[in-house]
């Protein structure tokens, strides 16, 4: 079962608690166009995305959705405390890399950049069936498995 | 364009709304050209077949019975300069 760790530590090899508090767990990922998984595969783009387990809906930033040229897929309502919007959904190509992950998944399209946000892409709860995570503060670590979901 | 494309995809999936949620609720549900193209177990495997078969679209890849006014993830919503406050 691929696994991976996902922590902060610091220069000297202690649990950084206050970078785990800070971007929370993040992942490697590399997000693509959809492309028929028999044909050559664009090399996409490869960043940090937020483990949300407190979202239901994946997003991804609205400008890296343009510029990789995600196909819009679907709208969906996002409702906050200045009221609810629309919001395009993007039908992307996530890889993980560390857990042997490739799927197609949809994100809802937001401002992460103009909000000021640390990661382009949070992974919610839909993204995350089929993996065990294990959020150690202690040690300033998130450990996350996998069973294989790859193509 | 595809965004007008994509809202007829829609206005096709409300139209059958009652018979997909019959017999397809939960699955994943391809529509192309206003048309209902099939119904999958997951969203990898409808988005797999959607682009074998129209490519880069439009159309509409949506989960029956699935709520389309869901939360903003705090994440999203919180913005680091509440924390200077």
């Amino acid at each position: 079962m691929p696994l991976a760790d996902t922590g902060f530590i610091d220069q000297d090899g202690r649990p950084d608690h206050a970078l785990l508090v800070r971007f929370g767990p993040s992942i490697e990922v590399v997000v693509s166009t959809l492309v028929d998984p028999n044909q050559p595969q664009p090399e996409g783009h490869a960043t940090h995305a937020l483990i949300d387990t407190g979202a239901t809906q994946s997003c991804i930033d609205i400008q890296l959705a343009e510029s990789l040229g995600l196909p819009i897929v679907d709208e969906i309502t996002l409702g906050g405390a200045a009221g609810a919007k629309r919001h395009d959904v993007y039908a992307a190509r996530v890889t993980i890399p560390s857990l042997e992950i490739a799927q197609f998944g949809p994100f809802a399209g937001v401002d992460l950049e103009g909000g000021e946000q640390a990661h382009r892409v949070l992974l919610g709860r839909t993204f995350l069936q089929g993996t065990v995570m294990i959020y150690d503060g202690l040690r300033a670590q998130v450990t996350i498995a996998s069973a294989r979901l790859a193509e | 364009m595809a965004k007008t494309e994509l809202q007829q995809n829609i206005e096709a999936f409300e139209a059958m709304r009652e018979t997909l949620e019959a017999h397809y609720l939960h699955k994943f549900v391809v529509f192309h050209d206003g048309r209902f193209e099939g119904a999958f177990d997951t969203f990898n495997n409808a988005a797999r077949e959607a682009v074998r078969r129209f490519g880069r679209g439009p159309y509409l890849i949506r989960q029956v019975g699935a709520d389309q006014s869901i939360p903003m993830p705090a994440s999203v919503a919180f913005r680091p300069q509440y924390a200077a406050r």
